[in-house]
């Protein structure tokens, strides 16, 4: 029994549970957490766009690295956040839970508030990138409202340890000539109420206190930062290369391959999923053009006599996967002239009726020469699945706004 | 700075910490009271919680256990040794977490195929296959260079004396090693199995 107390004592491992550690994951989880704030912020009001707001077209990257750290930082956090836990595990088992009155009340149910937001928004951005929806909720309006709510606990998180923090912020300040940790001082600022815990779980601890030899404080530290550091490592490499060529053969374990789908480029949104493979084959389909009363319409052989451009353009996704892809069709800069809107924002509508079916395309994003209304894709006629017979095709935009199937334009 | 100037410091970015979080907060309960629908609002709020009982309840334990059961093969396994094993296997479960609901994504049918196009349980095994070899040849390095210079133990001055006398232990670590090898292999033929 006593070996077995011993044992629980070397497991819950003290030197590793040190204030400096908790710092400095702490920072790295803050660091992590706010990148994916705002790379999210970008990516929802790129799609939702409060009036005053505008969206550079340059460089054509830009939609692509921002999500594609929206989801690299988004998977770092797992062993950021579980390492972070870890440091903080005994406080789990401190006992009454809020002993301390009114502060400590808010302070426990900040930081519970920022634990679980944090395990679900992980959770179901995990299963987003892998568009499994199990989840008894929205996905979007639900990863939206607790990105706010995430920030502000962590906020206030920080508020409460702060002068912890500040403490042992520095490494000059948080270990000796040996490298080896300082001890947390009588009176100083700890992680945790002293004694550690109380009740039963106090008297278990205290006993098989007692009785612990320790691991050597470097090597615990060292064991918690290489495992987080090594289990970031191992996800970034076996997954990013969804979105980085250049790691494309390490991608063993990301939901998307470059290079895997129709026409060797992926696809969320199938035709089928749309429900317009009859539309969209229909030999009288036409292009209709609006500008205020004025209609005009095109058919595929008009489109496809106009003068062609070649650009190529990633598609990128919000769950952090981009594609290169080379696309031909006409400018939609030169429709604009044709309609003689080149100074106006334009509302493009699909064929998908509801969800991202009908978008706006912003007058910077009109007038930008790699802007095609694409007709082929990689040399061929656009497939089914990528928007056939016309989609839109514009740089540093969100894969959900490349409006596929297109049905009308319309001048705004 | 001086203390007093510091404390001051920290009170005042206190203080707007305080506001923003309070800010986001209202953001945060505003956007999910006006956009979510109160049966959704249900299904979020038992997910929060499950979240908390999910970690509190059963990851916490697992590692707890997973580490109970390390320490105890510590009396026979020098602690640098060990510490290298479990870098090791925090990187394997970790990387576990996060593909196993994509393998049971993927058994439960992708959205198309473009999407889940890759055999994850082969893929994962091989991550793990790699974490082993690794991690072996790095105990392996070690135990050489203990050979030949017992002082010389991965920069711990301070415990080469214990490191010393751990050194005799390399040997259990390689068994340590082979076991925790063969029980991958075994786990990795159950998943497989099941999510055939």
């Amino acid at each position: 029994m006593h070996k077995v107390f011993q044992l629980a004592r070397l497991s819950l491992a003290l030197p590793s549970r040190h204030p400096r550690l908790a710092v400095a994951i702490g920072r790295l989880l803050g660091l992590a957490f706010t990148i994916c704030f705002l790379t999210g912020l970008y990516s929802h009001f790129i799609q939702h766009p409060l009036p005053w707001m505008f969206f550079p077209d340059r460089p054509v990257w830009l939609y692509r690295v921002s999500q594609g750290l929206h989801v690299t930082a988004g998977l770092a956090c797992i062993p950021l956040l579980l390492g972070k836990l870890y440091t903080v595990f005994p406080l789990l088992f401190k006992w009454p839970p809020f002993k301390g009155g009114f502060v400590t009340v808010i302070e426990r149910a900040s930081i519970t508030l920022f634990v679980s937001s944090s395990l679900v928004q992980l959770g179901i951005g995990v299963l987003d990138i892998y568009q499994w929806y199990i989840f008894p909720f929205n996905f979007l309006q639900v990863h939206y409202a607790l990105a706010y709510i995430i920030i502000a606990s962590l906020a206030i998180h920080i508020a409460f340890k702060l002068p912890i923090i500040t403490r042992w912020w520095r490494k000059k300040d948080s270990v000796d000539d040996s490298g080896d940790l300082l001890p947390v001082e009588e009176g100083e600022l700890t992680l945790e109420d002293s004694p550690t815990a109380r009740g039963l779980t106090g008297i278990v601890y205290r006993w098989i206190d007692k009785q612990a030899p320790q691991a050597p404080q470097k090597v615990s530290r060292r064991t918690v930062l290489g495992g987080i550091g090594a289990g970031a490592a191992v996800i970034f490499l076996t997954t990013s290369g969804q979105t980085i060529p250049a790691l494309d053969k390490l991608n063993i374990l990301g939901p998307r391959k470059i290079g895997v789908g129709p026409q060797k480029l992926s696809v969320n949104k199938t035709a089928r999923s749309a429900g317009v493979a009859a539309k969209a084959y229909d030999p009288n389909w036409l292009l209709t053009l609006k500008h205020g009363k004025k209609r005009m319409s095109l058919t595929l052989s008009e489109l496809e006599a106009m003068p062609q451009y070649t650009v190529s353009l990633p598609i990128a996704c919000v769950e952090g996967w981009s594609q290169d892809a080379v696309w031909t069709g006409i400018r939609f800069s030169d429709i604009a002239k044709l309609l003689g809107a080149e100074d106006n924002d334009f509302m493009v509508q699909s064929l998908q009726k509801g969800g991202y079916g009908r978008t706006k395309l912003e007058k910077n994003f009109v007038n930008n020469d790699q802007t095609l209304i694409a007709l082929k894709l990689n040399g061929d006629r656009l497939s089914l699945d990528h928007g056939y017979p016309a989609r839109l095709i514009a740089p540093a935009r969100p894969g959900v706004l490349q409006t596929k199937w297109l049905s009308s334009l319309e001048v705004l | 700075m001086s203390n007093q100037k510091r404390n001051k410091n920290v009170i005042i970015a206190q203080a707007v910490l305080w506001v923003l979080g309070g800010l986001g907060l209202a953001i945060g309960f505003y956007l999910l009271l006006t956009t979510v629908s109160v049966m959704k609002l249900g299904g979020l709020a038992i997910w929060l919680i499950a979240a908390l009982i999910l970690h509190d309840g059963l990851l916490s334990p697992i590692l707890f256990g997973i580490n109970f059961l390390a320490r105890g093969t510590l009396l026979r396994v020098s602690w640098v040794n060990l510490a290298i094993v479990q870098i090791g296997v925090i990187a394997g479960g970790v990387i576990s977490l996060l593909v196993l609901p994509e393998i049971w994504a993927k058994r439960d049918g992708p959205a198309n195929n473009s999407t889940l196009p890759l055999d994850y349980v082969l893929n994962l095994s091989g991550v793990w296959l790699a974490i082993a070899v690794i991690t072996s040849l790095i105990l392996c390095v070690l135990h050489a260079r203990h050979k030949q210079n017992p002082a010389l133990t991965v920069g711990e001055s301070k415990h080469v004396a214990a490191e010393v006398k751990h050194a005799r232990k390399d040997s259990n670590t390689i068994k340590f090693v082979s076991k925790v090898l063969s029980s991958i292999a075994v786990i990795i033929r159950l998943l497989r199995g099941f999510f055939r």
